[in-house]
């Protein structure tokens, strides 16, 4: 036995692989749930605008949520630059 | 323009059913280059799954002017493969080889235990050399080929599957020929 002979079939071993019968449906899957939570939109815009603007309550609770987050938002970025400069200061 | 490319355009132009085409095409290649890389048989399909999902995602943005789509595609499974060996921690005997079966002719027992040792040498070489020996080997990519995948120069390319292939030598030291 001839060590190129040897290497030669153990190429040929570790060339040989079986992949499964439903590897291609798997990844096809995969793909079309991809596609599907693409097409979904996550959040129905239109309607929410539309429950939005006809319920007075809903225009105010809107209106406040926005202005709440509004004032976090700006609390937050005063709280950064603050405990930025204390720490360079 | 090419069949491959054809396909291609089609996936992109939302005829997804079309990918089916390209999975088909280059499921073996990808999952025997996993393999034989990561050297875990359990695994190797879900990394191989992993890959043709990213290149499904990043298919817009693959131009053909810069290299070839099975190139492209062999850099998205050399990645995942990379990236799986981290995340498992794959010790380099993850896999061990087979045990020689006793029962078989003394020829195929001296065969199967250097199969076995062949194994093992692949196993502990350098990622790297591994790698580039996997490509050039099993998958019998051309250097210029391997040298984009890996991105590097083909002389380093060479340079690694030398080294690889030395240490396989060893392996087979006491036998008369030699590796081509």
């Amino acid at each position: 036995m001839k060590g190129h002979e040897v290497y030669k079939s153990w190429r040929q071993k570790k060339s040989q692989i079986e992949v499964s019968q439903n590897f291609t449906d798997q990844v096809m899957n995969q793909v079309c749930q991809c596609e599907q939570s693409r097409n979904v939109p996550l959040l129905k815009i239109d309607r929410l605008i539309e429950l939005i603007s006809l319920h007075p309550l809903a225009k105010t609770g809107f209106v406040v949520v926005g202005a709440v987050m509004g004032i976090v938002r700006l609390i937050i970025m005063i709280h950064a630059i603050l405990s930025n400069g204390v720490v360079n200061g | 323009m090419t069949e491959e490319t054809g396909i291609i355009k089609a996936v992109l132009e939302g005829d997804t059913e079309s990918f089916r085409l390209l999975v088909q095409r280059y499921q073996k290649p990808v999952v025997r280059m996993i393999a034989n890389i990561i050297n875990d048989r359990h695994i190797c399909e879900d990394v191989a799954q992993e890959v043709f999902f990213a290149a499904y995602k990043k298919l817009p943005s693959f131009d053909p002017a810069r290299c070839s789509f099975s190139t492209w595609l062999f850099i998205i499974a050399r990645n995942k493969s990379i990236n799986a060996m981290k995340k498992k921690r794959i010790p380099s005997a993850a896999n061990p080889p087979e045990n020689p079966d006793f029962s078989e002719p003394v020829d195929t027992l001296i065969r199967d235990e250097l199969f076995v040792k062949l194994d093992q040498a692949l196993n502990s070489l350098n990622p790297e050399h591994r790698r580039a020996l996997v490509l050039a080997e099993f998958e019998n990519l051309p250097y210029e080929q391997i040298a984009q995948i890996e991105g590097v120069r083909i002389g380093t390319i060479k340079s690694r599957i030398n080294r690889a292939k030395h240490r396989l030598r060893s392996v087979l030291d006491g036998i008369d020929g030699d590796i081509q």
